[in-house]
């Protein structure tokens, strides 16, 4: 009972930060301009969008930091853990400074969701037994290259470019397109959580060690790689839409784990 | 029910040669096999290989004759259980009944609801270990001999045919050694059981069968009687042992 009350109680934060982040802004709309002319205020129109996709990146990141922290049992593990950041912001410092982004606007996201997608395939490539700690190991080596070969670029590029570049790893929801990246994340998240709520328990024993969840009817080394590539997956296309978001480390497993006792 | 292994050979990888060389056994229900060896011997080693969750580098696992590998995971678990010797604390703590609750099978993922059927399950292996008390603890304040027997609660839970324990009693105080040795003997005539241990009384105790696990090898096995000797026992240990006579129960300690 005690962790339904506290999950109600973060969705309640959840939908009161949501209903702020439409009603709030630079521009000061009152209620009533909300509809005009019997359509939605073009701002409003905005705010909704980048409110929706900054919820999506938000409980993308959480869902991602939940199964790394579980699949990893750390607490400091979290979702660009296996590459995903680097070879993101490579490849939209690549799309940037090559010339890609005057290809069109999704251009700079598609490069990003590419260099995610890479580094993660040649992190899971890289190591031989595919075990946790051996996938840990693996995405530090290939994030750090990807970071270090990003700062290569960044020093032989235009001072324009650079600013182009160090923009969009601020992260930002400002262009979010909602037809072309929030719907499939969304959808994306949508199927993973189902996913995660399906194979809760199979997570539950990866917690107490992949043998032990062996002993009890998981294929751990299997289970291990399809949740991490599942969790990298949801990373690498929340950063191709908002850039790399910092993502708060004490994420909402633990939120919800240390009010309960849990932790 | 019947798990089988025959010359099995494993190398740790980097290591120069195998650790296990060789070895075959079988466990059925109806007797309990105790596993004895020194530290390193390759116990853990070979319970690991029992279970699937290693892979030999020759030789061969069998259960029910169908090599173990080839089992689904859920088939697998409901005929063998293991009751591992460290088992990882996890980030979120669960409570007693939680944990015992996750050995079953079968069990509605999404919400986590159990039949009548898992419930009377649960209880009674709650009631086997003597954690219906404890049920609504959580587990990281319990101390190692509890958490010990909530994991070999979670291992019966399923009812299994063959059950393999590794070191179950080392953190256990003699009260709960004694009532482990009594549910394996009551469990026995359904249950094949191997017990891996340090404690020679245990194997003395409950053990229709001993196995001696030296340099790669079963060194010697048998009745507990005639392989727990000085003369069998000092070159495995490298130490003398002396036998004496208890009221009758033979009892043996390092000199």
């Amino acid at each position: 009972m005690k962790t339904a009350r506290i999950i109600l109680i973060y969705l309640a934060a959840a939908l009161a930060a949501a209903v702020c982040g439409v009603l709030f802004g630079a521009a000061h709309i009152p209620l009533s301009e909300f509809i005009q002319d019997g359509a939605l205020n073009p701002i409003v129109e905005l705010r909704i969008v980048r409110t929706a996709a900054a919820a999506v990146v938000g409980a993308s990141l959480a869902v991602s930091g939940l199964v790394f922290q579980a699949v990893l049992r750390n607490s400091l593990a979290e979702p660009y853990l296996l590459g995903v950041s680097g070879g993101a912001g490579l490849g939209a410092a690549g799309a940037i400074l090559l010339g890609f982004s005057a290809w069109g606007f999704m251009s700079v996201p598609l490069f990003a969701l590419l260099g995610a997608v890479t580094a993660n395939l040649l992190v899971f490539a890289a190591v031989r037994r595919r075990t946790a700690e051996e996938l840990l190991l693996g995405g530090v080596m290939i994030g750090t290259l990807a970071s270090s070969l990003l700062m290569v670029l960044i020093t032989f590029s235009h001072s324009r470019d650079m600013a182009g570049v160090v923009w969009w790893m601020l992260g930002s929801v400002q262009n979010v397109d909602p037809a072309r990246q929030l719907a499939p994340a969304a959808v994306l998240l949508a199927a993973a959580t189902i996913f995660l709520l399906f194979r809760a328990g199979d997570v539950d024993l990866l917690t107490f060690g992949p043998e032990y969840a062996w002993n009890h009817g998981v294929n751990a080394r299997v289970m291990t790689v399809v949740l991490l590539a599942l969790a990298s997956l949801l990373a690498a296309v929340t950063v191709s839409m908002a850039g790399i978001i910092g993502f708060c480390r004490t994420s909402c497993a633990v939120c919800t784990a240390v009010p309960t006792g849990r932790y | 029910m019947k798990l089988t292994a025959e010359q099995l050979v494993y190398t740790h990888p980097g290591a120069r040669g195998p650790l296990l060389n060789g070895v075959s056994l079988e466990i059925a229900p109806g007797r309990i096999a105790a596993l004895l060896g020194r530290n390193g011997s390759g116990k853990s080693t070979l319970v690991r290989l029992l279970s699937g969750y290693l892979t030999p580098d020759s030789g061969s696992v069998t259960l029910d004759g169908r090599p173990v590998a080839e089992w689904s995971p859920a088939e697998r678990v409901r005929r063998l259980a293991v009751v591992q010797q460290h088992v990882a604390v996890p980030l979120t703590d669960y409570t007693v009944r939680e944990t015992v609750a996750m050995g079953l099978t079968g069990v509605s993922r999404l919400s986590g609801a159990l039949s009548p059927e898992q419930s009377t399950r649960l209880e009674r292996a709650l009631e086997l270990l003597d954690l219906t008390e404890l049920s609504g603890r959580l587990c990281g304040t319990l101390s190692g001999g509890e958490r010990q027997r909530v994991f070999t609660a979670a291992a019966l839970v399923r009812s299994p045919g063959l059950l393999l324990l590794d070191e179950p009693t080392s953190a256990a105080d003699p009260a709960v050694t004694r009532k482990i040795v009594s549910l394996l003997r009551r469990l026995a005539p359904e249950v094949g059981i191997l017990v891996v241990t340090h404690d020679l009384q245990l194997a003395l105790d409950c053990a229709g069968y001993v196995m001696l696990l030296h340099e790669g090898r079963i060194a010697a096995a048998g009745d507990p009687p005639d392989v727990l000797t000085p003369e069998t026992l000092r070159p495995v240990y490298g130490c003398p042992f002396r036998r004496f006579d208890c009221g009758g129960r033979p009892v043996i300690l390092p000199e």
